[in-house]
């Protein structure tokens, strides 16, 4: 009955861990924002292209938000490999993947701080796209001077994926997973 | 561990922790690392900075203020208040919005380039590792060590390496933006144009594609020409006329240009300068002259002779008109014993003027 909840286990962590990954990949690659209007273009965690009519332009705030993502695209690239490494070994019935688990536990352990890391990066990214919506039409002593504005939106889909309800609910099954198949290892 | 060892590892946990607390409570001294280009050519991507508490702050002076522990930006102030601080990146177009004074964190004293401390940081971070070079490889070599401990453990520190080295940037997309402005000059008349010269900043003029002058609640077509900042607006005789015709002291362009980015509506009130007629009277000729740009018909026009201060003649003319800008000279015939008064009547801003002279 152990073994088999075991090996249960062993297949559904690593799928949990690919499954967090997978979203993990889609919130840091996926445009969340859109902006219309004299400034266009589209914004993800990890890029982000702007234009100001035609011209592009370059937040530095931003860029360190895309500098930021590197620690992420780290820890989900070894989640992965180790997921892998672990599923292989199961199939390959090697000793190792007690091993493999902890190994797998010990990256969902760093993804809690980097879920509070990544809500304040994307809190970041709301409070700078929030200021691309610029009107800069006016009245001076040329007339009515139309400039154009800028507005941003957050795209749909991407609003549910970076919902922090969604973050959290995500995270703690794939912790919970890892963390039962660690504790069934290791006890 | 000997005495070298713990010292090398009291000053690398010393640095570690002073620049993460230091974002949280404000600590003697603070050290980070730029980012992005705002502070060029003072500042430059990667450079360390070294601050202090901001007490005594001055205009000039670089400032490291910060929203969260994770927000920070360095800058200049550009104006003080006692509530609020006005930064600047040297290298911006504009400057930042404004900042309460209590999120000024630091004030910068020293700059370490970034070609100076990296590689000594390098060398410093080599010779540290190779010293531990044996607990280094044990740590990853041995299965009896506990590999969730040691994977957290590295994803942690590169975490806080990432928080602690560069959470140092700018503000706002408004400062990167060089907006564009245009600004009225001046309006000059040319001749019976008008010159209309605009002060552009990031902007030129491309068209006008809409130019019609209003003239009382009449609307007349026009042509434009582009001058750089300077537009020529074409006023036809006719309008003149028309504006002659209804008395109107005024005449208001509306104008819609259109610039590289954006386009402007503007409507201006150009001032006739209506002028009286001109008289010269040279031996027995009489020149009339019209300053004007709208014909101008005098009527009412009568010479009278006067021979010897009696009467002898009167000759009532017809109407004549005067071209715009033009004058009409007229031919009296008397001889040495004979006086010619010329009388006439012409409409100028809704009033009948009388001129009479002696020939």
């Amino acid at each position: 009955m152990k073994a088999n909840k075991s090996e249960t286990l062993h297949i559904i962590t690593p799928l949990t861990t690919i499954l967090y990954t997978t979203y993990s990949f889609l919130i840091l690659l996926t445009p969340i924002y859109t902006t219309e209007g004299i400034i266009t273009g589209k914004i993800a965690l990890t890029y982000y292209y702007l234009n100001y009519l035609n011209t592009p332009i370059h937040l530095d705030s931003l860029n360190t938000i895309n500098i930021f993502t590197i620690p992420f695209h780290a820890l989900n690239s070894y989640l992965i490999l180790t997921s892998i490494t672990t599923l292989y070994d199961h199939l390959k019935k090697k000793q190792r993947i007690t091993h493999d688990i902890r190994m797998l536990f010990g990256g969902a352990l760093a993804a809690l701080p980097y879920t509070a890391l990544l809500l304040n990066l994307l809190k970041i990214l709301a409070t700078e796209t929030a200021q691309l919506n610029i009107n800069l039409d006016l009245i001076n002593s040329a007339g009515y001077v139309y400039l154009g504005e800028a507005h941003t939106r957050i795209i749909n889909t991407a609003s549910i994926l970076t919902a922090t309800p969604t973050i959290i609910i995500i995270t703690t099954i794939f912790l919970a997973t890892a963390t039962l198949a660690y504790y069934h290892e290791t006890k | 561990m000997n005495i070298k060892d713990t010292i090398l590892d009291t000053i690398i946990i010393t640095i570690i922790l002073t620049t993460l607390i230091s974002r949280i409570i404000t600590l003697p001294l603070n050290i980070s690392i730029v980012s992005g280009n705002s502070m060029l050519p003072t500042l430059h991507p990667g450079d360390l900075v070294i601050s202090t508490p901001a007490n005594n702050l001055n205009n000039n002076d670089i400032i490291i203020w910060c929203n969260t522990i994770s927000y920070c930006v360095i800058h200049r102030i550009t104006n003080i208040t006692n509530t609020h601080v006005i930064t600047k990146g040297d290298n911006n177009p504009l400057p930042d919005p404004p900042i309460p004074i209590n999120l000024v964190k630091y004030k910068v004293i020293l700059t370490i380039p970034l070609t100076t401390w990296l590689p000594l940081t390098l060398l410093t971070t080599a010779y540290y590792a190779f010293t531990k070079r044996h607990k280094i490889i044990k740590i990853f070599t041995n299965t009896t060590n506990d590999p969730e401990t040691i994977v957290l453990t590295i994803f942690l520190l590169i975490d806080l390496a990432f928080i602690s080295f560069i959470p140092i940037h700018y503000f706002s997309a408004q400062s990167v933006i060089i907006k564009p402005s245009i600004e009225l000059k001046s309006i000059q008349p040319s001749n019976n144009n008008i010159l209309i010269t605009y002060t552009l900043n990031n902007t030129k003029i491309i068209s006008i594609p809409e130019s019609t002058i209003h003239v009382n609640n009449e609307t007349y077509e026009t042509q434009t020409q582009i001058l750089n900042n300077t537009i020529l607006v074409y006023i036809p005789t006719k309008i003149y006329q028309k504006a002659y015709e209804l008395n109107a002291e005024k005449i208001t362009i509306h104008l819609k240009i259109l610039l590289d980015k954006g386009y402007v509506i503007g409507n201006y009130t150009h001032y006739i300068e209506w002028k009286p007629l001109t008289i010269t009277i040279l031996n027995n000729s009489i020149t009339i002259h019209n300053p004007n740009y709208a014909k101008i018909t005098i009527y009412n026009i009568t010479i009278t002779y006067y021979t010897q201060n009696h009467l002898t003649k009167i000759e009532n003319l017809p109407p004549i008109t005067i071209n715009p800008q033009n004058n009409y000279t007229l031919n009296i015939k008397t001889d040495k014993n004979t006086t010619a008064y010329i009388k006439f009547t012409y409409n100028l801003r809704g009033r009948t003027i009388i001129e009479s002279k002696q020939i």
